[in-house]
């Protein structure tokens, strides 16, 4: 993943958002949103061959599948939330940055319950 | 994935900005709100796009259906 690109955009990015801040505030947060938009989208590329090889594993040693979905979503769903956050706290509004996180604790929650019981269903079924 | 939607919305800003003000200083100001809203609208399209395209890439990654 080329990192030297990701710096240069991110900086690039900043730069706009702060000299868009001056002459008009509204367009400042688009300028970094897109900026944050193009890093997501490089880091996520690179994400894609090591989550196949994951996946290889988990069907090689056959565990549950839900169990790797699982945790796969619960991973996708930080990512939007951090994301989604972070750009509300760069706008200064943290009410709303503390609200979409605790929505996101809260999907988090939800989808860790199936993983849950699957994980203590393998663990039993050692156990025996 | 290139830099040149970035640049693309500090112009549109930029322009805007300049706009405004000569039509602030022909002291047309009602004309001014409808280019800053015009050049919002630009470029909430142009984001909302890309952030559409950021969403869809994590949804089939991450599997999350």
């Amino acid at each position: 993943m080329d990192i030297f690109k990701v710096a240069g955009v991110g900086v690039i990015g900043a730069v706009i958002g702060v000299f868009l801040k001056h002459g008009k505030p509204e367009f400042a947060i688009f300028g970094v949103m897109a900026a944050g938009v193009m890093i997501l989208i490089f880091a996520l590329y690179s994400l894609t061959d090591v989550i196949g090889a994951f996946g290889a594993l988990v069907e090689k040693t056959n565990i549950d599948e839900r169990l790797f979905s699982g945790i796969l979503k619960i991973i996708g769903i930080g990512y939007i939330t951090e994301y989604s956050s972070e750009i509300c706290n760069d706008m200064n509004c943290g009410s709303i940055a503390s609200k979409i996180q605790l929505a996101g604790k809260i999907t988090v929650f939800l989808m860790a319950a199936p993983v849950m019981t699957a994980f203590i269903d393998i663990i039993s079924r050692l156990a025996i | 994935m290139n830099i040149d939607v970035i640049l693309k919305i500090a112009g549109v800003g930029i322009l805007t900005a300049v706009i405004n003000i000569v039509l602030k200083k022909s002291d047309k100001d009602e004309i001014a709100t409808f280019t800053t809203l015009a050049g919002l609208i630009i470029v909430i399209l142009m984001v909302i796009d890309m952030i559409g395209g950021l969403f869809d890439s994590v949804k089939s990654i991450f599997r999350l259906y």
